[in-house]
């Protein structure tokens, strides 16, 4: 069965210097399962998974893979395999030789290698390609050698350095479905670092939100969408408008609200908070209501349209909150008509809000 | 506008009539009939060239500078490669003074460095001059060359490849033999050929250092003495001139094709 700790990261920090780059990070991966670190450069994303291939020694902390430790284990001996950012494909050697690298010691005879080969080639879909020379790829093929590569080693885990960012948007989210696909079918666990928090959501199981060297939050996509645990979280994962409140009134999941320009609001979800305390407002988007669809919400308010943005699918309204300084962003249906200029009614429902710590 | 390049285009010309005026001279005086290097020619002949072939101590010469200097190519080159690999691939405590002092012979006049070899040589460690002590001093003045040609080399392509090699499973001394080095040879190409010319070329450290075996250049210098060898001087120098052309024009093309095998930086 899938092992829920399938690869353990206990109390991990790497120091450069002084500086720390992974800095107590806890979290463990479940066997066969999509996994993303997710953050800003720097936050030390990529550290992590240098050192879950063994290309950096934790300053602290151990690294279980499968009920063994990896801490001693080198990089060349570890059931780890890992498609590069830049790919790393050798110029050297054709697209063959290049699959073929990692098999040299396995000592295959020359039919089955040659077979292996093939069928890395079919499952990448590059079948026919393998006597090109590298130099003639595209940046497309080149990535697809580096997963065929890695993946004819049959690792217990692939690791995935940004492998996406140096292609253009149509192929990168048509390899976005792809990676995922592959994934499935041969039932890898893959730890998958970017930035691009769109990238993560469409393809993970789970994903790591990191920041500073710190693992945020650890959650599947729909729940860090709607429920993140911090600001950065909710900021950094799609779209969100903060507005500071204060608690008037606590009453265990229900909490009374003094709410920066709309003034006394309802929200639930707010076990833990009391009378008095500041909080945080987290609305998403598509949660605030404008018009019609707010009037039969009790925390609204009239606002001033400020800017109108037409996206086909939907409208992105600006509106002026005179307590903020940031226009807060409503997504509206197309089918009604905004106006620069206007006032509006917008208005929330108790159980759209997330409360965060201010 | 095409005035405006005129000086420009007038020096460029003076400039390659002053290097290579001179040298060509040597070819034309060794196919002149005569002893002495003046004009006018008299007649052309290739007597000279026979009588390099037969001149066997000319000979002699010749081959002990190749063999030092296939020696010398060899050896420096292995250690270029070893200090060059852990100046780009090993976090060394002084580096900077590390690297300082394998350059340092490149700026010490050769002269003293002859001395200096020489007093050890035969003051402290009583060994007999050979061509193992004049090899040993280019190997000296080689290894600086050759390391500079390696590390730029060696800094120049992606180090994720060497990373990969390892995450594939091979150890690092694998990763050397199957990446690093078939990358590397176009350096270790030229490391090789500077090295083997610059030992072969060179006078001062061999004219201390040698015993009563000379090299090229040694008996070239001693053949100055007679004029009617002069002539066949020139026509062992228009062979060299040849050798090197080729042997640079080989290096150059495989040093092009090396640059368009090397994969951008990421």
């Amino acid at each position: 069965m899938a092992r829920a700790d399938y690869i353990s990261i206990m109390g991990v920090s790497k120091l450069f210097g002084s500086v720390a780059a992974v800095d107590d990070v806890t979290l463990d991966i479940q066997q066969g399962e999509f996994f993303s670190l997710l953050g800003p450069s720097g936050c030390g994303k990529t550290t992590l998974l240098r050192m879950l291939a063994g290309f950096e020694r934790p300053t602290m902390g151990s690294i279980d893979l499968d009920g063994e430790s990896l801490i001693d284990r080198p990089a060349h001996l570890r059931p780890t395999n890992m498609v590069f950012q830049s790919y790393a494909i050798f110029p050297h050697l054709n697209v063959r030789a290049n699959i073929a690298y990692g098999l040299r010691k396995a000592r295959l005879p020359r039919s089955e290698l040659r077979a292996r080969v093939e069928q890395a080639l079919e499952l990448v879909k590059l079948t026919g390609l393998g006597d090109r020379e590298t130099g003639q790829l595209s940046g497309g093929q080149k990535q697809r050698v580096a997963l065929a590569r890695a993946l004819i080693k049959r690792p217990k885990v692939l690791l995935l350095d940004e492998p996406l960012s140096a292609l253009d948007k149509k192929l990168r989210e048509e390899m976005q479905i792809e990676l995922r696909l592959l994934q499935q079918t041969v039932g890898i666990t893959f730890v998958f670092v970017t930035h691009d928090q769109e990238e993560a959501l469409t393809m993970s199981d789970r994903i790591a939100v990191m920041s500073h060297g710190k693992v945020l939050q650890v959650a599947s996509p729909s729940e860090l969408y709607e429920r993140p645990n911090c600001i950065t979280v909710a900021g950094f994962i799609g779209q969100m408008n903060f507005l500071p409140a204060r608690v008037t009134q606590a009453d265990g999941d229900n909490v009374a609200l003094d709410v920066a320009g709309f003034g006394p609001a309802q929200a639930t979800g707010g076990s833990g908070l009391s009378t008095g305390g500041e909080v945080t407002v987290a609305l998403r988007p598509e949660k605030l209501k404008l018009g019609n669809a707010a009037s039969g919400l009790n925390n609204s308010m009239q606002a001033t349209i400020e800017a109108v943005a037409y996206f086909g699918d939907r409208v992105h309204v600006h509106l002026r909150n005179p307590a903020v300084e940031k226009p807060m962003l409503v997504t509206a249906p197309t089918d009604a008509t905004f106006t620069r200029g206007h006032q509006i009614t917008v208005g929330w429902a108790p159980d759209a809000a997330v409360l965060l710590s201010a | 506008m095409r005035m405006r390049g005129l000086p420009l285009f007038v020096y460029a010309i003076l400039f390659l009539v002053f290097i290579y005026v001179p040298v060509l001279l040597l070819p034309l005086f060794s196919l002149n009939d005569g002893q002495y290097v003046a004009f006018p020619i008299k007649a052309l002949t290739f007597k000279w060239y026979g009588e390099m072939f037969d001149a066997s101590q000319l000979q002699r010469a010749l081959m002990n500078s190749v063999k030092v200097g296939i020696a010398v190519a060899i050896v420096s080159t292995l250690f270029g490669m070893l200090a060059s690999l852990s100046f780009t691939r090993y976090k060394l405590r002084a580096k900077t003074a590390l690297n300082g002092f394998i350059l340092l012979p490149l700026v010490i006049p050769s002269i003293i460095l002859g001395i200096a070899l020489l007093v050890i040589l035969r003051q402290f460690l009583d060994a007999s001059l050979s061509l193992w002590t004049v090899g040993a001093a280019h190997v000296l003045i080689c290894t600086p060359f050759a390391m500079l040609v390696l590390i730029a080399r060696l800094e120049g392509f992606d180090r994720s490849l060497e990373e990969a090699s390892l995450d594939l499973g091979e150890n690092r001394f694998m990763t050397f033999f199957r990446v690093t080095l078939p990358l590397a040879l176009p350096g270790v190409v030229s490391s090789v050929l500077i090295s083997f010319t610059t030992s072969f070329d060179e006078f001062v450290l061999a004219f201390f250092l040698s015993s009563s075996e000379p090299t090229l250049p040694l008996y070239i210098y001693g053949q100055l003495r007679f004029p009617q060898k002069l002539p066949q001087v020139l026509a062992l120098g228009s062979c060299i001139i040849a050798v090197s052309f080729i042997l640079i024009a080989f290096a150059e093309w495989y040093r092009r094709r090396g640059l368009a095998t090397t994969p951008a930086k990421a």
